[in-house]
């Protein structure tokens, strides 16, 4: 089965997309992003993440109310599709399956 | 985007404008609105966290980091949007559709149009090739060749050369010329070329030797590969061409060649002073040698005035702001008064001279030499029969895209109902026809290709060879614009014109009316016409032919062969006389004479006066050499008196009937025993008078003759072979020629049958046979794929009428007779207008003969006999195809 690809960010932009919980857009996500990973993120590369896994299916978008200082424009809101959700959990169960193999004291290199 | 609505304080800081703008241009619309809000969201979030000044650096950066491909990119429509391209293309496949649909109808088209386009691309070929010779020439509207007229014995003719003294003359005393330059050609049997440790190689008969000067090569387009023109102002110098250079001294470069030497007139030695490219296939300045002028020691003296030569021709340049004609009336006034110190004894004799055009060289046969002339009026006449034999396919194609317009009528309605403009429409229907005039255009140039492998011997030599790239391309272009336009004007008007509604109802004979009918038929009619009249040119040229060739001349001329000695040796009778006694007694030859032959292309005149009771008779007489054999070798009959009696020079005269009805003789018998008198010579009795023959072709009238016996003028060597063995000619003729190198070491056996040299009497009418023949065949071939076509057409289109009236009790005969007989009505009009046409022109051309066959009415009965009998080979095929469908099958097909 063909598993797709997800990157760092975009696994970070997905995670964000479903913890706003269908209110993430654009801004909200860059920053929360900022805030909460300690990164330096810009707009156009969340929403080039965001474009990125609309193409692969993992979100959905609609469009939203607009507000002033949007100057009236609406917002494009985005909510994780089942798919996306799956891909998360599934990334996760990968991770905790992987934890679960590392010692509680691993031999850490001392070197450098 | 819209301006912003007022929304909080009206201070509130904006974004910079110009990076909004930019991305407002650059964003895909359906992108704009959020990617903007979340822009102007951020911005007045940072404006806040940061201050206005770093918000704005901010803003400017995010923009720029939106340029990406996948925020640039327009969403596709939901809806097609057409470009210009792929409207093309639908055009594209709906015309190739349309054109394999109807296959047989653009075979048709293609196949016409390609022979009519052939045939232009074929005379193109050749005209642009006569017309541009001597164009190359720097200057060239500026130069102009001095040649002379004369008027002798009544008789107006021209020669390209001058007197020799006029070239010092033009120089010293001639205003306007800025250069005159001597072409001076000179002949000579041999010339022998000094080879480098090889000896001496002797070059016979050499051509293209000319002594001249240095301004000879600002005159011409040679360009010199080695040394230069000045060589030529020193005597002794030669200049060669490059392939002379190569001819001489082989395998020698073009520097080793410099210092060479060759001799003429085995006594003139030079030296190759420099060598230049060879002269192009498009001029007349054939010239191979170039002598210096001065090696010549020409020293003209006044009493040369007297004398023109082909051989001195004489070019001048004139100034920029010279008038050609009143740089003539001073030439004039100049030869007027060299001449009269000459001229005084009152000779009827006038000359003057003319400057001709350089562009005239090519093509004014009067002042021809040996140098080969194009006629403007034959190229004419070809671009003329061109023209005719496209604009009959031409008329193929309007009549058979016409005939088709009411297959198209449901597509065309559509068209317009769905609201495209009538422009487009024919502009739609025009590219359709350049389409297929491309194509045609394609099998065209392979149709050239193959003509000039199979009649290239029609086409001036060097036309092959003649290419002119842009000029070629502009041709071809505009061609197949002119002939896509002619073709599809009047179809496309008319489908510019069809009414939608009756088109969708399928009442077309209404919608498209009455008036295409007429024009179609005029249009079969005007083809016919065409048709006609060139086959009555061809039965016409070929029945002229075969009289000229095949009608007795007054002479026997069967199995003659000509030879002629070598003129150095006129001196020198003795041996000819010797070699006729030993040709005499080989087997095969039954009759040998020496003398010029009774009819040639040649002819040599003088006037004699007869002192008679009525006073003084002059009369000029075409001269014959003749020997004692002479009469009963050509079968000559004597009317009166005695043949003449062998003597070294002239004692006296055998004239002809009509010399003797000239000088006014009742019958031929009075003239024996009178005397003539040559101008400024002597008097002899006339001894013998024989019947009329021609000494001419047939163009000319039978002209006054005297025949005469001078030994030294007798060059001619005619032999009769054994008439009832042609299978030993071969033979005899090798025998003949082994005689001959005894006598004639150096001299080739050069012999022609007597009737070949007779039938070149009429080349020219000939080539204009052939091509008329080679018209006749195209242009039937081309209006009969027109017919074809249209029956093809109408009978599918009455395919029900048909089946009706089979049911009804129509016979198949009645069916053929219905379809065919529209046609023939049609060509039998043409014929009848075609005949006075034919008879004008036919008469014209016939002007040229002096004996001439009648223009007899069967003649044109037979040519629509022809007519009439390919319409209905052609017609037929498919009416009868139509009338024999089962009536069942046409009917039931709804």
């Amino acid at each position: 089965m063909k598993r797709t690809y997800l990157g760092e960010f975009e696994e970070i932009v997905l995670l964000m997309v479903a913890g706003m919980d269908g209110e993430a857009y654009g801004v909200g996500i860059t920053h929360k992003l900022n805030e909460e990973t300690d990164r330096s993120v810009r707009l156009n590369q969340v929403h080039a993440a965001l474009h990125r896994l609309q193409e692969k299916g993992m979100v959905a978008s609609r469009l939203g109310d607009p507000t002033p200082e949007r100057g009236g424009r609406r917002k494009l809101l985005f909510t994780v599709t089942a798919y996306g959700y799956r891909t998360l959990q599934e990334i996760k169960a990968v991770r905790a399956q992987l934890w679960s193999t590392v010692p509680i004291t691993p031999k850490l290199a001392t070197s450098l | 985007m819209n301006p912003k609505p007022p929304a909080g304080s009206p201070d509130r800081p904006t974004p910079p404008r110009l990076a909004d703008r930019l991305l407002e241009w650059f964003v895909a619309p359906h992108r704009l609105e959020t990617l903007q809000g979340d822009l102007h969201e951020e911005f007045a979030y940072q404006v806040g966290r940061v201050g206005e000044q770093r918000a704005r650096w901010r803003y400017w950066r995010e923009v720029l980091g939106f340029i990406r491909p996948y925020v640039i990119k327009r969403k596709s429509s939901e809806y097609p949007t057409p470009t210009n391209f792929d409207m093309i293309r639908n055009y594209l496949k709906i015309t190739l559709r349309q054109l394999w649909y109807n296959r047989m109808v653009t075979l048709l088209n293609v196949l016409g149009l390609s022979i009519g386009l052939a045939t232009c691309w074929v005379v193109y070929r050749m005209a642009s090739f006569e017309f541009s010779f001597n164009t190359n020439h720097p200057a060239h509207d500026r130069i102009y060749r001095v040649v002379s007229r004369s008027i002798f014995d009544g008789k107006e003719s021209g020669n390209p050369g001058v007197p020799i003294p006029m070239l010092n003359v033009i120089r010293a005393q001639l205003p306007g010329a800025d250069l005159s330059v001597p072409v001076f050609e000179q002949r000579m049997q041999n010339l022998q070329v000094l080879r480098p440790k090889k000896g001496i190689q002797n070059v016979k008969k050499p051509k293209g030797i000319f002594a001249t000067e240095p301004d000879y090569f600002s005159l011409v387009s040679n360009t010199f590969l080695i040394g230069s023109a000045a060589a030529l102002s020193q005597p002794y110098q030669v200049i060669l061409t490059q392939n002379r250079a190569t001819q001489y001294f082989p395998g020698m470069s073009s520097k080793e060649v410099i210092g060479q030497e060759i001799i003429y007139w085995d006594t003139l030695r030079v030296r190759v002073a420099g060598v230049v490219t060879d002269p192009p296939i498009n001029t007349d300045f054939v010239g191979h040698e170039f002598l210096s002028l001065s090696s010549m020691r020409l020293t003209p003296d006044v009493s040369e005035w007297g004398e023109v030569s082909a051989t001195t021709q004489v070019f001048v340049r004139l100034n920029a702001n010279a008038q050609p004609s009143a740089v003539e009336r001073r030439l004039n006034a100049l030869a007027q008064k060299y001449t009269a110190t000459i001229h005084k004894e009152g000779v009827p004799f006038t000359r003057w001279h003319l400057l001709q055009p350089l562009s005239d060289l090519h093509f004014d046969a009067d002042y021809a030499n040996d140098s080969r002339t194009a006629s403007k009026e034959l190229l004419y006449g070809l671009m003329s029969l061109a023209g005719f034999i496209l604009l009959l396919a031409t008329i193929n194609y309007v009549n058979l895209v016409t005939a088709l317009v009411p297959q198209r009528a449901r597509e065309i309605s559509i068209r317009k109902t769905l609201g495209s403009s009538r422009w487009l429409l024919v502009v739609h229907f025009l590219c359709e026809t350049l389409l297929v005039v491309s194509l045609a255009m394609l099998i065209a140039f392979a149709l050239t290709n193959l003509f000039f492998t199979g009649f290239g011997d029609l086409l001036p030599a060097g036309t092959a060879e003649y290419t002119n790239p842009p000029l070629a391309i502009s041709f071809a272009i505009v061609l197949s614009l002119v002939v896509t336009s002619l073709a599809g004007i009047y179809p496309g008007w008319l489908i510019a014109r069809l009414q939608p509604l009756a088109g969708l109802q399928k009442r077309l004979g209404i919608g498209l009316g009455s008036s295409t009918l007429t024009l179609r038929k005029s249009l079969i009619v005007f083809q016919f016409i065409i048709s006609q009249t060139f086959i009555v040119g061809t039965l016409l040229m070929g029945q002229q032919l075969r009289f000229a060739l095949g009608q007795p001349m007054g002479f026997n001329r069967e199995a003659v062969v000509l030879a002629r000695t070598p003129y150095w040796d006129y001196k020198d009778e003795g041996r000819r006389f010797v070699l006729k006694t030993e040709l005499q007694k080989l087997p095969g030859i039954a009759a040998i004479s020496l003398g010029d032959a009774p009819a040639t292309d040649y002819f040599n005149n003088n006037v004699w006066s007869y002192q008679g009771k009525k006073g003084k008779v002059s009369v000029s007489l075409y001269r014959k050499f003749i020997d004692t054999d002479y009469l009963k070798f050509y079968g000559i009959p004597l009317l009166a008196g005695r043949n003449v009696l062998p003597s070294d020079t002239i004692r006296e005269y055998v004239i002809n009937e009509a010399a003797a009805k000239a000088f006014g003789f009742k019958q031929p018998k009075d003239a024996v025993g009178k005397i003539l008198t040559e101008e400024e010579g002597a008097s002899f009795p006339v001894v013998g008078v024989v019947k009329d023959f021609h000494s001419q072709s047939f163009h000319e009238k039978i002209s006054p003759t005297v025949l005469l016996m001078t030994k030294s003028n007798l060059l001619t060597v005619n032999i009769k072979l054994a008439f009832d063995k042609p299978a030993y000619w071969q033979q005899t003729l090798e025998q003949a020629a082994t005689k001959w190198k005894e006598f004639y070491p150096d001299e080739p056996f050069e012999y022609r049958f007597y009737d070949a040299q007779l039938a070149d009497f009429y080349q020219n009418e000939m080539a204009q046979s052939r091509i008329i023949n080679l018209a006749t065949a195209v242009s039937i071939l081309i209006s009969c794929f027109g017919l074809f076509g249209l029956a093809t057409l109408i009978s599918t289109q009455r395919t029900k009428e048909i089946g009706v009236r089979k049911i009804l009790g129509a016979s198949v005969a009645s069916i053929v007779a219905l379809l065919s007989k529209d046609f023939l009505k049609l060509v039998l009009v043409a014929i009848i207008i075609a005949s006075p046409i034919a008879w004008y022109g036919m008469h014209q051309w016939l002007q040229g003969f002096a004996y001439k066959i009648d223009i007899e009415w069967w003649m044109f009965a037979l040519a629509g006999v022809l007519a009439t009998v390919v319409t209905i080979l052609t017609v037929c095929f498919q009416a009868i195809k139509a009338a024999l469908m089962n009536p069942v099958k046409s009917l039931r097909n709804e």
